[in-house]
């Protein structure tokens, strides 16, 4: 009999779970070396993946162990939606039959290899997937390496002055219509830079490096845009926008 | 006189009576002759025995010639047998040097002396050379090295004004999927050196296709620094990361990887030598016991069982019940009794998928579940 891989997973639940009014963007995140306190990165790696996503890997060779490892990738998409059908990909690509939810604080959802297994751990949160795998023969406990990163990600950093411009092309819109959003810089970011947008009232989605908002109903969208650096002070941006 | 440039591959969309189209890795671009050229490194070439004609040549370049006049040149094989001592060790050494100069040594033989024209700046214009005594029919998988001394004839005496050294890879046959030979643009599937280094080393001596998968699946296998792990690593979605994971195997470092990997390296590898090997996968499953990467057959422990979703592994021509099989991911157990803790371990290597025979693949793999076909045959393209 022809075979197909259907899944144990509720799909639909899942992509239930991504927010119509309220959004997170990432550009550029990656772990930092003060994710992982002694442990030595020796791999940095920037992948070939799929048109419109881009993976960025990294893998951390604890100090005093040299069978333990961890293989961090940070697989960014356009959208939340994007990031969701990517977690799905990296069910579809294990061996297991069923892999059960991560902690349900990591990301919108989240799936962990059970006990006995090596371990491993896939979230998407915003328009990212990203998975933590214990990366060679001795079992890391990856959940609090995901952890870490989850709340780096989550973190609204203190910021003192707003110098990221960011801007539309207009002051209102209609509810449905796609509104691009730019922001400008004050000066490049670091290899290990990367950047935070927080949305209220609307959707954000990245595409052929720029960046959109959709609003689902009438009311105010704020955007706030943060761009973090290792040993860098964070700097800001804000934009509001009255959807009609 | 002087020798200016040699040329291999000087046909691109033929390897019938040259080399085949080449890159470096995934980042490096097109090897394009000349592979030699005086004052430059080197650039490696690769010939497919199997698409190799009646007649192999190559071409060449010349200075320092007799103004617009002509002469005869050829190169020849440039080693010498070392010396060895009498006796039975030197019959031992001269055994050893053979052995080494057939799995190392020249396989592209002499080039045939032929009259070079020079102009009035005593320059030669590219120049064919044939190829004789040359092993390409008939040598084996491996990576190469060719010296000549080219020679220019004076009167009745040839005398030496040159020596070249090249390195020469010989596959069986044209690389499958995901390899192809289109020279157009910046083609990252054309065949790598890189991965040329791994599975010329690893399916060495092979002469037969059957031969170099078999070889190239025990080699994934047993790569000391892996150990399982159910993720896909290395690429489920295309491309097949080959670039990450060569990285991973020479760091030396342990890491981990999954059937689909491993499927991905067989199929790849194997198939740059000429194989025809496709990925392909079966679903649902408990397996039986088994012997993972890098386990030690006589530690029971070691042989485990897993509940899969699916599985995937290498088929050769096509999918199919009764298509063979080639498994780098685990060592099966061919003892008849599961509840023991005798086991004997076998490498699936041209293994008949099968059904309950006990010679079956998945009769040796699956104790329970349905094990269906997913009739979609993979290459995953290389990055």
């Amino acid at each position: 009999m022809p075979g197909e891989n259907v899944l144990p997973y509720d799909v639909r639940a899942l992509r239930q779970r991504i927010s119509e009014d309220r959004a997170e963007l990432f550009l550029g995140f990656s772990p930092w070396p003060q994710d992982a306190s002694g442990w030595s990165r020796s791999i940095k790696e920037k992948l070939t993946s799929a048109p419109g996503k881009s993976m960025r890997r990294t893998v951390w060779d604890s100090n005093d162990n040299r069978d333990a490892r961890v293989l961090i990738d940070v697989i960014e998409c356009p959208s939340a939606a994007g990031a969701i059908d990517a977690l799905l990909e990296e069910l579809a690509a294990n061996q297991l039959a069923l892999l059960p939810e991560g902690p349900p604080r990591l990301g919108i959802a989240s799936f962990m290899h059970p006990e006995g297994v090596p371990p491993a751990v896939f979230f998407a949160r915003g328009n990212l997937c990203i998975r933590v795998i214990s990366f060679a023969r001795d079992a890391v406990d990856v959940v609090l390496w995901a952890e870490r990163l989850n709340e780096r990600l989550s973190d609204e950093p203190h910021v003192e002055r707003n110098r990221i411009v960011l801007e539309s092309d207009r002051e209102s819109a209609r509810a449905g219509e796609e509104v691009p959003v730019f922001y400008t810089l004050p000066w490049a970011l670091g290899e290990d830079g990367y950047l935070k947008f927080r949305v209220s009232g609307a959707t954000l989605v990245a595409r052929e490096g720029r960046l959109f908002l959709k609003a689902s109903k009438r009311g105010d969208v704020q955007v706030r845009a943060y761009a973090l650096e290792p040993r860098r002070e964070p700097y800001a941006g804000s934009l509001n926008l009255t959807i009609e | 006189m002087k020798i200016e440039e040699v040329h291999f591959n000087y046909d691109t969309s033929s390897a019938s009576a040259d080399a085949i189209n080449l890159r470096k890795n995934a980042a490096g671009g097109p090897i394009v002759a000349p592979e030699w050229k005086d004052g430059q490194t080197p650039q490696a070439a690769a010939y497919a025995s199997a698409a190799i004609g009646n007649q192999v040549n190559i071409k060449a370049r010349f200075s320092g010639g007799p103004s617009n006049g002509s002469r005869q040149i050829r190169a020849l094989d440039a080693y010498l047998p070392p010396a060895v001592p009498s006796g039975c060790l030197g019959w031992l050494l001269s055994l050893i040097a053979q052995i080494l100069r057939a799995l190392f040594g020249n396989i592209l033989g002499d080039v045939q002396k032929a009259t070079v024209a020079f102009d009035g700046a005593g320059n030669s214009s590219l120049e064919t050379f044939v190829l004789i005594n040359h092993k390409l029919k008939t040598s084996s998988v491996g990576v190469h090295t060719t010296t000549w001394k080219w020679q220019v004839k004076h009167g009745k005496k040839w005398l030496d004004f040159g020596t070249t050294q090249h390195q020469i890879y010989l596959v069986l046959d044209i690389p499958n999927g995901p390899w192809d030979q289109s020279p157009s643009g910046n083609n990252t599937q054309l065949p790598w050196v890189d991965a040329l280094d791994k599975a010329c080393l690893w399916a060495l001596g092979a002469k037969t296709k059957d031969e170099a998968a078999r070889k190239i699946t025990l080699a994934i296998n047993g790569q000391p620094n892996q150990s399982y792990t159910p993720v896909t690593m290395f690429g489920f979605t295309p491309p097949y990361q080959l670039t990450s994971y060569m990285n991973q195997i020479d760091s030396g470092l342990p890491f981990s990887l999954n059937c689909t990997d491993c499927a991905d390296a067989v199929t790849t590898f194997a198939n740059l030598l000429g194989c025809d090997l496709w990925e392909g996968r079966f679903f649902n499953m408990v397996t039986r016991r088994f012997l993972p990467l890098n386990g030690n057959p006589a530690v029971d422990a070691d042989w485990v069982s897993w509940n899969w979703g699916y599985h995937e592994i290498c088929w050769l021509n096509a999918i199919g019940q009764n298509q063979d099989i080639y498994d780098g991911c685990l060592q099966i157990d061919m003892d008849n009794n599961y509840s023991d803790t005798v086991h004997i371990p076998r490498n699936p290597v041209k293994m008949q998928f099968g059904l309950n025979g006990p010679d079956d693949y998945r009769f040796r793999l699956i104790q329970s579940g349905a094990g269906n076909l997913e009739n979609i045959p993979r290459r995953r393209a290389v990055a």
